[in-house]
């Protein structure tokens, strides 16, 4: 389960974030409005799926006592007219070997978040007042 | 235009450094997951970039209208739960993601405007990318104990 809150005032397009219990600024860039005082929200959704695969790949390394030392995850987020999509590259920092790569690779395509965007997730909106 | 996103995870469990832009972000899981809670997690993450665009998607519009809009609340939450044919069922496939989102906005909004207002916060982006379905191409980039 996981929780988040946003508010916005009359300063354009300051956006203060609780998420989970840690504080997060997002704004949009100054050619859009903003002041770019934090991510735009898109941005925040690369950063969600990055930190999802970084963490997925080294939890499965983990398990596997493979000698991963670091991961590097470059999310980059396009859109051609309504249709959005993602590119990912991942680089694997340690002594594997190419089958070792490749599963990790492999396991990136199935992590959490991956899942999510992949598939898609219903939205349920309420006024609270 | 959306800057890429870079994250960097060391060997310290499982904090990363993200970086956007000039921006700094740490992610990290809580400690009954096994990290350190340095940082939100990533479905944290997801949720701040689904308030973030409702609340700027709102925001925006209610300007353009002139309409007084002092501030605006988003509360969210997601979790797992049981496909709706398949309701108590316990295996784990029949899990689905949901997201719920509950809003508040501030100053003197006629009901009509609030209902609007909701309409074009579920309309807002991100919202839309979340709820169809997104392609995610991988790679893997060329070589790697070169580099620091």
């Amino acid at each position: 389960m996981a929780h988040a809150k946003a508010n916005i005032g009359t300063t354009n397009y300051a956006v203060s974030i609780m998420a989970g219990h840690h504080q997060l600024s997002a704004d949009e860039r100054a050619e859009l409005g903003g002041q770019d005082v934090g991510p735009a929200p898109y941005e925040l959704l690369c950063a969600a799926l990055c930190a999802c695969t970084a963490i997925t790949l080294r939890m499965y390394a983990e398990r596997k006592k493979w000698p991963l030392r670091a991961v590097h995850v470059d999310v980059r987020y396009t859109q051609e007219g309504k249709k959005g999509a993602i590119a990912r590259v991942l680089t694997f920092e340690g002594e594997l070997d190419g089958e070792q790569r490749a599963r990790l690779a492999d396991v990136a395509e199935r992590t959490p978040v991956t899942l999510t965007l992949k598939q898609g997730v219903p939205i349920t909106t309420t006024l609270w007042s | 235009m959306t800057r890429d996103v870079c994250v960097d995870a060391g060997p310290s469990q499982y904090l990363e450094n993200i970086s956007v832009g000039p921006h700094a972000l740490v992610g990290d899981e809580p400690a009954d997951a096994g990290g350190a809670d340095a940082g939100p997690n990533p479905y944290e993450l997801l949720l701040a970039a689904l308030g973030t665009c409702a609340s700027i998607t709102v925001r925006m519009y209610a300007q353009r209208r002139q309409w007084p809009l002092r501030g605006m609340r988003v509360r969210l939450s997601h979790g797992k739960v049981h496909a709706e044919d398949c309701a108590g069922c316990e295996t784990e496939n029949t899990m689905i993601d949901r997201i719920e989102m509950e809003i508040s906005f501030l100053g003197d909004l006629s009901e009509g405007q609030r209902l609007r207002l909701l309409e074009i916060a579920n309309r807002c982006p991100v919202h839309r990318t979340l709820t169809s379905r997104i392609e995610i191409s991988a790679r893997q980039a060329p070589s790697t104990d070169a580099m620091s």
